[in-house]
């Protein structure tokens, strides 16, 4: 070390937009999640297993079109539905209980940086981890399928891949706002993981009681609203005993009302402190 | 002192009349002050407000009533505007333990709008003046208290922000840790920027600031410069003698009918007085010799800060109670 004091040097660039150190949080998370080693491990067991038997069932043998059916069939899978959770309770765990914990929230606030502009870098981080699960899969699935059809005609397969892409963007962000609503309530992220794993094997749970008694009860299943998400989207119908009105209600609030809870949480926790 | 220049006066910061309540305490009570340009110690015990304050100007809290105007925005309805121009070092604990030094700093400064490439570099040149050597690509989790500061001070500075609130920044280190933190803080302030550093430790602020503003119960004491605030304490000398004790009691007794005393201390052998002495100091060295003891020494008793504080507290004190002796 030199004796030589160092001096502060002033520094002039250019600042970036405040929509781009959105990104930068996203990307940031992103990039952490992919560090962990359990989470890594999660999205390789989980690509493996959901992927593996596809492209044997359905790339393989001769096809002639891209079938909604098919892509239905593979995102509504049990086996894939129960990888989403385990990989949202492992990454939205820790997003807002240790910013709460180590009382980071004053890093982003104290900049320039809006309550909804942090929850959206956190979406966006949790979105993306995820979505190499759950959303880049099965469109790579779907393009396959459809570069091995043997009709000439794509018009029909296209549908199917839009449909696909939208099912992807869906059921990818579908559980995040609760995950991150569970996080915010503790400062353990252990305590949000399980949490958020037993909030939706609870209500799968009380969702298959209670159905005997009344069928809307079944709408409190999580793994069947992305069921009959997925019916309703790539144009399957649903069965006639389901509510439809409740299950449009059920679904958005399922997406939305954790994210309103998240919102004046951390507005409570962050602002003030 | 020298002119300001238009750029440096923007950067001024006002308050008037703010008033922040938690409940049933007043934290902030009609706390109006203006904070020039420069390095400003914002002084007071714990509980003065002074954190409350900061948050207040970063828009973190709402104040009940008042205005404030930070570099000419108001930091309640233009608050993006105020923050990018402003680096914030939290009085507690609030880094991301997961993260190393270089990757939160860089990310910190990405979150103020740097581009990465920026970034990256810059965050390099704010450890390395902040003293985090190698340890930078440690884990924060594993840093003592003084290094988690110098990386909370580094994140603050990593855009170089134009203004700057550093509360509590010598928070949990050492001597020496203090004195370095105020050395940096003294450094950062060669290049034109409003520094506002609280602190309740008298001698930390006393070292860099220009300008002291004093606080106690959420309201002003008192403000002004360092010189003009010091000036009051003109006319105190310390008188030192030893001797034999009874000889030593009669000199103070003697000395106390010449001038006013404000303390005494009794040392082994020894005792220390302070006197108030406009004039030349001739008697004193006169009425040792007459009195056989000692005189060790006579020399300007330097104010400090304490004495500013805990004067203007007393008069502030004498004066709610309506009958207090006349300040001069
Ligand atoms: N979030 C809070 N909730 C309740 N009381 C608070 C809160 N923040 C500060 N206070 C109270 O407001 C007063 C001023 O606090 P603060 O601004 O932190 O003082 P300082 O920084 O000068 O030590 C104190 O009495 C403190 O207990
Ligand atoms: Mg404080």
């Amino acid at each position: 070390m030199s004796i030589d004091p160092i001096t502060y040097k002033p520094w002039s660039g250019e600042r970036t937009n405040h929509l781009e150190r959105v990104w930068v949080m996203s990307m940031a998370f992103f990039r952490q999640k992919l560090k962990s080693k359990w989470i890594l491990l999660l999205l390789i067991i989980g690509l493996f297993l959901v992927n593996i038997i596809s492209i044997f069932v359905y790339i393989l043998p001769p096809h002639e079109v891209l079938d909604g059916e098919v892509m239905a069939d593979q995102m509504g899978n049990g086996l894939l539905f129960i990888f989403i959770i385990l990989l949202i309770s492992m990454i939205c765990s820790d997003t807002i209980a240790e910013d709460l914990r180590s009382n980071s929230f004053v890093l982003y606030f104290s900049r320039a940086m809006k309550t909804e502009s942090y929850l959206a870098g956190k979406i966006g981080g949790a979105f993306l981890t995820l979505s190499v699960f759950s959303f880049f899969p099965p469109v790579v699935l779907a393009i396959a399928i459809m570069a091995t059809q043997s009709s000439s005609s794509y018009g029909d397969s296209l549908v199917v891949l839009g449909q696909t892409v939208i099912a992807g963007l869906v059921i990818t962000f579908f559980f995040i706002p609760a995950g991150l609503f569970i996080s915010s309530m503790t400062k353990r992220k252990s305590y949000a993981s399980v949490g958020t794993f037993m909030s939706f094997f609870i209500l799968m749970i009380v969702g298959g009681i209670f159905s005997e008694f009344n069928p809307d009860w079944e709408l409190m299943d999580p793994s069947l609203l992305f069921y009959y998400f997925l019916q309703a989207i790539f144009g399957l119908g649903l069965p006639n005993s389901v509510n439809v009105g409740l299950l449009t209600g059920i679904f958005l609030t399922v997406m939305f009302v954790p994210l309103i809870l998240v919102y004046i949480r951390i507005n409570q926790k962050a602002v003030g402190k | 002192m020298s002119e300001k220049r238009p750029a440096q006066r923007l950067l001024t910061i006002t308050s008037k009349d703010i008033t922040v309540r938690f409940g049933k305490i007043t934290a902030l009570d009609k706390f109006t002050v203006n904070v020039p340009s420069g390095v400003v110690g914002l002084l007071g015990p714990n509980g003065a407000g002074k954190s409350t304050f900061i948050k207040a100007l970063l828009g973190l809290l709402r104040p009940e009533n008042g205005k404030m105007i930070v570099a000419g925005y108001d930091p309640l309805t233009e608050t993006s505007t105020v923050r990018d121009m402003i680096g914030y070092m939290p009085e507690h604990d609030c880094l991301i333990e997961e993260f190393n030094a270089v990757d939160l700093v860089s990310y910190l400064g990405q979150i103020s709008g740097m581009m990465k490439r920026d970034a990256i570099p810059r965050s390099h040149e704010v450890l390395d003046f902040v003293g985090i050597g190698e340890e930078r690509y440690r884990t924060i989790s594993s840093y003592s208290t003084g290094m988690k500061q110098r990386v909370k001070l580094a994140q603050a500075i990593v855009h170089d922000p134009a203004i700057l609130f550093l509360d509590e920044p010598t928070n949990g280190m050492d001597p020496q840790g203090r004195e370095d933190m105020m050395e940096l803080i003294r450094k950062i302030s060669l290049s034109d920027k409003t520094i506002l550093v609280s602190s309740h430790i008298l001698d930390d602020l006393e070292r860099v600031s220009d300008h002291i503003v004093i606080m106690n119960d959420g309201r002003l004491i008192t403000e002004g410069s360092i010189d003009d605030l010091l000036a009051k304490k003109d006319g105190q000398k310390m008188v030192k003698v030893r001797g034999i004790p009874e000889n030593m009691e009669t000199f103070i007794k003697a000395l106390a009918e010449m001038y006013e005393i404000r303390s005494v201390v009794k040392g082994r052998g020894e005792i220390s007085a302070v006197v108030i002495n406009k004039g030349p100091g001739n008697p004193v060295f006169k009425l040792s010799r007459d009195k056989g003891v000692q005189l060790r020494g006579y020399y300007p008793e330097r104010a400090t800060l304490e004495d500013v504080f805990i004067g203007t507290v007393e008069q502030n004190l004498d004066k709610e109670k309506g009958g207090g002796p006349d300040v001069n």
